[in-house]
Order: C-alpha cells, then sequence, then structure tokens
C-alpha cells in the first residue's frame, strides 16, 4: 500500500462531493501519509473470509464479579 | 469523608443525601459556590443551571422527606459533557454549527443517571465535536487545567477532567474515541473509565465515529466510575451495538484485593521514550501494586502503532461521513483544526477504511492471546505530563503537530480494539502536574480494572488531593 499523493486526494475528494483545493489536499497528504505507512503490513494481507462484523465474536464473555 | 459536602465522593455524597445527613439543597449551594470562584479560572462548564438546579435539589429534599428516594443518586448534583441529548435543552457539542441545536431526545446514559436520581448542575464545556485531544476550543476558548491553569485539560472531555479535578461536579459523563476520557482523568488528576465498546449504549450521545466511541464516566474514585458504570451499562432498544453481555456487580468489584491478580507491564512500545516523571510514576505505581499483593510480570504485546493506524483510518473516515453535509454547506463554521482533521478522512480509500475493520477481529483475537496469562495491562495515558496551552494550540511552533501525536500515542490503540480502560491518579510531577497510568483490561471485565483500581486508591492519597485555587481568587 502506497500513501495517497495530493493528487490523488484532491480526485477522492471531489467524488466524494467535498472537494479541497491544492493546498488542502497537500495538506491532507503530509498528514495522513504516517497513517498508510503504520497500517501498510496489514493492508493486502487479510484473509478473504473475514468481515468486520466478525469483531463483535472475539470480544470474550467475561463477568468477574 | 470530608465534612464539607462539595468535597466528598460521589459514593460518600449519595450516602450521606439518602441517610439526610446533608441535604441535596446544601450540596447543590456549596458546589454552585465552588463553581462561582473556579469557572473564572477554568471555563469548564458550557452552561451553569444554578436556579433550576437549586429547585430541583429542593424538589428531592421534599420527595426524600416523604420517604422517595428516586434511585442511587438521589439529589446528588451532576454536570456532564455537552455531547449528551436531554431533551428541551441546548447541546452545543462545542460547536458554532450546534450552538443553538436543541435536542428533542434525551440519551440513554442520561436518562439512566437522571432515572437514579441526578439533579442537573448545567453542562461542560468540551473539544469542537470530541474532536480533539488538548481541550483547545477556538467557538468558546480552551478549559484550563485546575492544577496549573497555564496546561491544557486534555480532551476531547476536557470540562469533564477539569469540573471534576476542581470538584464542581461529583462525576460527569465524558466520551473515549481516541483517548478523550483517558487523557482528563490523566491530565487533571481524576479517575477515568472508558469502557468496552457496546458496554453502555451510545444512543443520544453526540456520534464521532461509531465504531469506536464509548461513553464512560470521570470521578474521583474507582469506586464512583463503578457506581456510574452500574446505572448505565446494559443493552438498549434504541442502540441495536448497545451489548447484552451481562453486567457485573462492579462496586461490589471495587472492594477486592489484588492478591492473586497478574498485571502485564508492557516491554515495549508502553515504556519506550517517556518522560521521565511519567518513568519515575509508573516504577513507583507498579512497587505500590506489588506491595499490595499484585503479581508484577512482563507481556509482548502485538505491534501497537499498527493498532493506532488502523485506529486514525477508521476515526477518520467515520468522522468525515459524518460531517459531510456541514463540510459541504459550513466549513468556515468549524475551527481551523477540526476542520483539518475532518478533511483528513477524504484520503482514505474505502477499500483501505473496510480493511481496517475487517482486521479488529483478528487483532482483539491476537491481543487476547498475547495477555492471556494477566488479569489487566498497566501503562502510561500518555507518555507526558499536561503541556502548556500555548505550545500545543495553533501556532505552538514546529512541534506542535508531534506533540498532540504524542499525547493520544497510547490510547488510540485501545479504542481500536474496544477494550476497557481504567485510568486511575497515580503520582504527579515535581511542578505539581498530575499523571495518570491505565489499566486496560480484557473486553467486558470492567470489575477487574475497577477491583485494581480501587486497591490501588486505598492505598495512595492521589485522587483525594485538591488543587488550589489560584491566588488573588476569593
Amino acid at each position: 500500500m502506497t500513501r495517497p499523493t495530493a493528487k490523488e486526494i484532491k480526485g477522492m475528494a471531489e467524488i466524494a462531493g467535498v472537494p479541497v483545493d491544492e493546498e488542502t489536499a497537500t495538506r491532507i497528504a503530509n498528514s495522513m501519509g504516517p497513517v498508510f505507512d503504520g497500517f501498510a503490513m496489514i493492508a493486502g494481507t487479510l484473509p478473504m473470509d473475514l468481515e468486520p462484523a466478525l469483531y463483535v465474536l472475539a470480544q470474550p464473555t467475561i463477568v468477574s464479579a | 469523608m470530608s465534612t464539607e459536602p462539595a468535597l466528598m465522593t460521589l459514593t460518600e455524597v449519595a450516602r450521606a443525601i439518602a441517610m439526610k445527613l446533608v441535604s441535596s439543597h446544601e450540596v447543590t449551594r456549596a458546589l454552585l459556590h465552588r463553581i462561582a470562584q473556579w469557572q473564572p479560572h477554568l471555563n469548564a462548564f458550557m452552561t451553569i443551571e444554578a436556579e433550576a438546579a437549586l429547585k430541583a435539589a429542593e424538589e428531592a429534599d421534599t420527595a426524600l422527606a416523604k420517604g422517595e428516594l428516586r434511585g442511587p443518586l438521589h439529589g446528588v448534583p451532576l454536570a456532564h459533557k455537552d455531547m449528551y441529548y436531554e431533551a428541551g435543552k441546548v447541546v452545543t457539542c462545542g460547536s458554532l454549527i450546534r450552538r443553538d441545536f436543541v435536542a428533542t431526545t434525551t440519551s440513554t446514559a442520561l436518562q439512566r443517571l437522571k432515572d437514579a436520581g441526578q439533579v442537573r448542575l448545567g453542562s461542560l464545556h468540551m473539544a469542537e465535536f470530541a474532536y480533539g485531544p488538548t481541550g483547545h476550543n477556538s467557538h468558546y476558548g480552551p478549559v484550563r487545567n485546575p492544577w496549573n491553569v497555564a496546561h491544557i485539560t486534555g480532551g476531547s472531555s476536557s470540562g469533564s477532567g477539569s469540573a471534576v479535578a476542581a470538584r464542581l461536579t461529583f462525576a460527569a459523563l465524558g466520551s473515549d474515541t481516541g483517548g478523550s476520557i483517558r487523557m482528563p482523568a490523566h491530565f487533571c488528576g481524576v479517575t477515568g473509565l472508558k469502557t468496552t465498546w457496546g458496554r453502555i449504549s451510545r444512543a443520544g450521545a453526540m456520534p464521532l465515529s461509531q465504531s469506536l466511541d464509548t461513553v464512560g464516566p470521570l470521578a474521583q474514585t474507582a469506586e464512583d466510575c463503578a457506581l456510574l458504570l452500574a446505572l448505565m451499562a446494559g443493552p438498549d432498544p434504541e442502540d441495536p451495538t448497545a451489548s447484552a453481555e451481562p453486567v457485573a456487580d462492579y462496586v461490589a468489584a471495587t472492594k477486592g484485593s489484588l492478591k492473586g491478580l497478574k498485571i502485564g507491564v508492557p516491554i515495549s512500545f508502553y515504556v519506550d521514550d517517556l518522560d521521565s516523571e511519567v518513568a519515575r510514576v509508573l516504577d513507583e505505581t507498579l512497587a505500590v501494586l506489588k506491595r499490595e499483593g499484585a503479581d508484577i510480570v512482563k507481556v509482548e504485546l502485538p505491534d501497537q502503532r499498527q493498532l493506532s493506524a488502523a485506529s486514525q483510518l477508521v476515526l477518520a473516515v467515520e468522522a468525515a461521513a459524518f460531517h459531510k453535509r456541514w463540510l459541504i454547506e459550513r466549513p468556515q463554521d468549524y475551527g481551523s483544526q477540526v476542520l483539518m482533521r475532518l478533511q483528513n478522512g477524504l484520503a482514505v480509500p474505502a477499500i483501505t477504511y473496510l480493511e481496517a475493520m475487517r482486521w479488529r477481529g483478528p487483532a482483539l483475537a491476537a491481543h487476547h492471546a498475547a495477555t492471556a496469562g494477566v488479569d489487566a495491562v498497566i501503562a502510561p495515558a500518555s507518555p507526558v505530563p499536561a503541556p502548556t496551552i500555548a505550545e500545543s494550540d495553533v501556532g505552538g511552533g514546529a512541534n506542535a503537530p508531534a506533540l498532540l501525536q504524542r499525547l493520544t500515542l497510547f490510547t488510540r490503540p485501545v479504542n481500536y480494539l474496544g477494550l476497557p480502560s481504567l485510568v486511575v491518579p497515580s503520582g504527579f510531577t515535581r511542578s505539581g502536574l498530575p499523571v495518570g497510568m491505565q489499566l486496560i483490561g480484557r473486553a467486558f471485565d470492567e470489575a477487574t480494572l475497577l477491583t485494581i483500581g480501587a486497591a490501588f486508591q486505598r492505598a495512595t492519597d492521589y485522587h483525594a488531593r485538591l488543587p488550589k485555587l489560584p491566588e488573588g481568587s476569593t
């Protein structure tokens, strides 16, 4: 996974209906870049049969008092 | 126990009112007196409803005289973060956009406290739309730390942390999406409980990120937090994500001993690059826990930076989605920092957001596996004590963005995993700023955290110390 560039962010923001100018897109790219880097080892590695709702199954039942 | 009503703990004052040792009116007046003294220094309250509070207190006293005890909070005056909807009340959410927003419903968490008999004192200041870690608010001014008014309170439950620390309310609701209960608890020297995701209904609480948002209390003690959690926890037809997992006897849990409990200390991340005073307080806290009977062991946790990154991806997208209409129609009405944070969500492709959501289950399972041998994990709430308002504000210098990132370094992973975490006041810096440690538990195991927190508070007095009114005040 790579960080999105300012140009890509500008395009995505426009498609989302919240257009931003180049300066803002650059600021967003710089701000979010490290976040994408931090998630890079996970992105593209998850097995197919894994959906978000399975998260609650990982919450165990614990009532200790 | 303090004989000054405003200085009692929530548990003490609730009992004293119920036993008619003190009246609700007397207690409410005492708090309003302190609020009048402190509010000009702290800016902790958004609204102060003195007349209505005194009237409600009188009604509570009258009811009690007739033998009508409404519940465990009968006649106890409380104020909460200004994002919990109460029908007929303005709920600003710390924003200009909602300056005149009148709620038409009452949040489930708040309703449960009302049903238990609480008296409304007013509402507490907060970061704009709960999207800020410091307590800055460009519309209503910063909330200030009672231990040193030049320093931040932490956010986003800034007013909650400040008001509880100065004893202007016995407890307060906060919310925690990336650390917004735990940071004010740490910086202001109060006890704060971030609950398991799904433990308390979020219905009628302003949303920021539906996958990460949690409701929880800030109070003087773990026992007080237990009392409030017991009243609020459990399923809710208004919130399908509110869990039906059994609700433990949290108050009973606070009577437990540390003997036989294993507390894990991470071998990395949470102990790396700590401010020296935070590191000292961590060592001192471990010594107390050990002395009280806990077994302190080392734990190796999965990569917390990946969890933090995933947490920020989820938060950025969900917050931007909630705010999309106003981002289009009223971008000028956001504070500049909040607008920038909201715009960050525009950078995340849908597939990346969904990957971050899909990874939550395996990430939580990996955490539980890594911590299977301990009852809780202990870590600093933040690597640093409270910075000054100036150095963490817009224009705070080249280091300000890095400083803001650092504040939430130790809190975001817990939100991603949806785990409970209790911050307890654990010491002070040499300059007198509080330092808090967080106890991180397994999902739905708030009870064990409350056992540890209460035992620590029986052995220490950090939670009972009082900030002094700034000089020149009357």
